[in-house]
């Protein structure tokens, strides 16, 4: 059996969160994840979904796994990031609490980049699988 | 800990340099700006750069964003422009947000690699980007983030050197500037992250005065974390959970190596299903049509989704973002596109069966129902064909039950007569009674006959040709002799073969039933059949002749067509031989001819038809 190279979706007003959760799930069963990876992983994509279906009118969301690292880029045509400064506060956690919302993205991965204006949002999370 | 330094080499003396930097402490955050007035070696660009500095604190509450805005709208500004880098360092995260407008140059140091952090072009006061991004990032521990003014300039080799040598903060910013900076003001300020055990403190060396400001915040805030249960619950929300990304079973199977010339034909089809939005069709049809020049496609349909399963995306895998909503790539290079689509009619299992058939024989609409009407036809002629043995066989048991019938009932009749006058014996009693006995076991025994026929099991068993000839004689026997035809067999290889006998009685008695019907009908005076067998190296011949004249030469080629008969509408149907042919062409691969055959019997020549089943030894024997 091959394994699943690459993971791409669009989303909209319309998308399942589920849905995409379920490809993802699928989508990283080839590869052996510890658990509570696999659920950092789902917890950052479900945020992204999140906030893509909720903010903006549009938006895609694609992963690539090489070498043990996962890499999701993430876009769309919202309209920015209003307040960074609240954004981040909402829920950063440094302890192993569930830390949901926006910041939980920089908690749980290993390294991000993202660059929102008014144009919309991209972000790259490199996230190590081992 | 976070170590942050920042030294500035002027162009002439320290009031004449544009070069600035900020270093604000906020509530959250800690703000930091680098900026670099336009011209040098003048008070006016000093003057210029203590005015910004005015102006980002005046609005250091803002966004990044806003701030670079207040200041491009400085009139003073406006002559000379401004580049800048600004970000806001965070207490309680490892984060940091920036801009950067204009040649201000910023990059992460890690892991013995340099990230060079997004920058746009522009100028602050002259002209600036139509949107300005604002960027976050994670900073890790041992990351050091330098930014540099134009007046620094370097390769990544050189810098690469200097960053090794593991300075400190002040140290590695005055570096920088020694070996890096040209003939213009120059400024770097360096960021060391040491933040193991989350401490995001950041101390300041401030080179201005030498003393060093030490900024402390508690990173264990007592804030609480916000679970806000409108993001969870459409995470719980199980409903219409349809995860199509893995490829689908083969029952939703539509076509397999879709060919190129059935796109139009697939995608008219699914049209049908799917309310296609004409856009989505022209995409669709395209996208089908390009990728098929390098590759196969199968095309899955589950409830409203239709899964496309291209074997090699290599070629065309960029336009796949352009085009559709969801797809997995896997590392075979094969490629998984599921279409969902809001609208379809429900396709029940008969209807895909129908489709799917269609496709694979690569039929039009109108030429698949062609093809069903011609299927049903087979359909019912097959069924007619049993109806026809059937009524073949109650003819034959017909005629083998009315000699023994005939005996059982003038036994009965004579017996009752002779008791009625006293002339009934206990002998004669006995015999009569033994007689009608022995006609009742023929007709038991003719009933297992025919039962073993009818019930037409076409298994595969061992048999000898005589056994063969046997069975079927037993079938036609009576009503040959019914007809006052003789039955002459010559059995000259008695041969064993292991095929499903029933089929071959069948075509045996189909066979002579025929012959019989043509000498009846031309009512030869000396009616003959013979059966022979034959064995040659590779086949097994059973050969049926008789002495009717044999098969006129204009309907010879057509004997053996369905619906073909000379016989009258009531007598035949036209089924028997083809039949016959049938079973010997699909169940033995091997052939039925007919030939016309002048011979001579007991002195006497005579014409007739000559079937020839010609069996291949090789598929039927065991």
């Amino acid at each position: 059996m091959y394994k699943v190279l690459l993971m791409f979706s669009k989303i909209n007003k319309n998308t399942n969160i589920q849905t995409v959760l379920g490809n993802v799930e699928i989508y990283l069963k080839d590869f052996s994840i510890a658990k509570t990876i696999k659920m950092e992983i789902k917890t950052i994509v479900s945020e992204i979904i999140y906030n893509i279906k909720k903010y903006t009118p549009s938006g895609s969301l694609k992963l690539k796994i090489e070498k043990n690292v996962l890499y999701i880029h993430a876009s769309d045509h919202g309209l920015g990031i209003d307040d960074i400064n609240m954004a981040i506060k909402d829920g950063y956690s440094t302890s192993g609490t569930l830390g949901l919302g926006f910041a939980s993205l920089f908690r749980l991965s290993d390294e991000i980049d993202i660059q929102t204006s008014k144009n919309g949002t991209t972000i790259n999370i490199i996230k190590s699988i081992v | 800990m976070i170590e942050f330094s920042a030294k500035i080499k002027p162009y002439s003396v320290k009031n004449e340099c544009g070069d600035f930097y900020l270093y604000l402490e906020l509530e959250d955050y800690n703000l930091i700006v680098v900026g670099d007035i336009g011209g040098h070696g003048s008070f006016k660009v000093y003057d210029l750069a203590c005015q910004m500095k005015e102006v980002i604190k005046k609005n250091k509450n803002k966004s990044l964003n806003e701030i670079i805005m207040s200041i491009h709208k400085q009139d003073s500004i406006k002559n000379n422009g401004m580049t800048i880098f600004i970000a806001q360092i965070y207490h309680s995260s490892p984060l940091i947000s920036y801009c950067t407008v204009g040649n201000t140059k910023a990059i992460l140091y890690r892991k013995n690699n340099i990230i060079s952090l997004h920058s746009q072009e522009g100028i602050v006061g002259y002209d600036i980007p139509r949107t300005i991004n604002t960027n976050l990032l994670k900073v890790l521990k041992d990351d050091t983030l330098v930014i540099v003014t134009d007046g620094v300039s370097f390769h990544n080799d050189e810098i690469n050197n200097i960053l090794n040598e593991n300075l400190n903060s002040e140290d590695l910013a005055q570096s920088i500037l020694n070996h890096c900076s040209n003939d213009d003001d120059s400024l770097c300020a360096v960021f060391k992250f040491d933040i193991s055990n989350n401490d995001f403190s950041i101390k300041h060396n401030d080179n201005k005065n030498e003393s060093h400001i030490v900024h402390k915040y508690n990173t264990n805030t007592n804030e609480k974390i916000n679970l806000n249960k409108s993001k969870i619950l459409p995470l719980l929300n199980t409903n219409k959970i349809n995860t199509f990304i893995g490829k689908m079973d083969d029952e939703y199977l539509l076509v397999s190596h879709l060919k190129l010339r059935f796109v139009s034909l697939v995608i008219d089809k699914l049209n049908k299903l799917f309310t296609i939005k004409k856009i989505e069709y022209i995409k669709l049809k395209t996208f089908l049509l390009e990728v098929l020049n390098f590759t196969n496609i199968d095309i899955y349909i589950k409830n409203n989704t239709i899964q496309l399963y291209i074997y090699d995306i290599k070629y065309v895998h960029e336009s796949l973002e352009f085009l559709f909503q969801n797809y997995i790539i896997k590392d075979d290079h094969s490629c998984i596109i599921n279409i969902s689509f809001e609208f379809y009619e429900k396709v029940t299992n008969d209807e895909l069966k129908d489709i799917k058939q269609m496709l694979e024989l690569g039929l039009t609409e109108e030429g698949y129902l062609k093809f069903k009407d011609n299927e049903n036809k087979l359909q019912k002629m097959s069924e007619q064909a049993r109806l026809v043995a059937m009524g073949e066989m109650i003819g034959n048991i017909a005629h083998q039950w009315r000699q023994p019938l005939s005996v059982i009932s003038t036994s009965a009749t004579g017996m009752l007569f002779q008791k009625e006058y006293g002339l009934l014996s206990d002998e004669k009693f006995e015999k009569i009674c033994t007689d009608i006995n022995t006609n009742a076991q023929y007709l038991s025994k003719t009933i297992d006959d025919f039962r073993d026929f009818i019930k037409g099991e076409n298994e595969s068993v061992k048999f000898d040709t005589e056994l063969l000839i046997n069975k079927a004689r037993s079938i036609f026997n009576s009503s040959l002799k019914d007809s006052y035809i003789e039955l002459i067999v010559d059995n000259n290889s008695n041969h064993q073969l292991y095929a499903p006998l029933n089929l071959l009685i069948q075509v045996l008695v189909n066979i002579v039933n025929n012959a019989k019907d043509i000498l009846v009908e031309k009512s030869v005076e000396k009616k003959l059949i013979f059966i022979n067998t034959n064995l040659d190296e590779s086949n097994l011949i059973i050969s049926v002749l008789d002495n009717a004249g044999g098969v006129p030469k204009k309907i010879i080629s057509k004997i053996f067509d369905a619906y073909f008969t000379t016989k009258h509408q009531s007598q035949g149907t036209g089924l028997g031989l083809n039949m016959a042919h049938n079973i010997i062409i699909n169940t033995f691969a091997g052939k039925l001819e007919v030939e016309n055959k002048n011979y001579e019997y007991k002195n006497i020549k005579y014409t007739g038809a000559n079937f020839i089943i010609t069996i291949p030894r090789q598929n039927n024997e065991n």
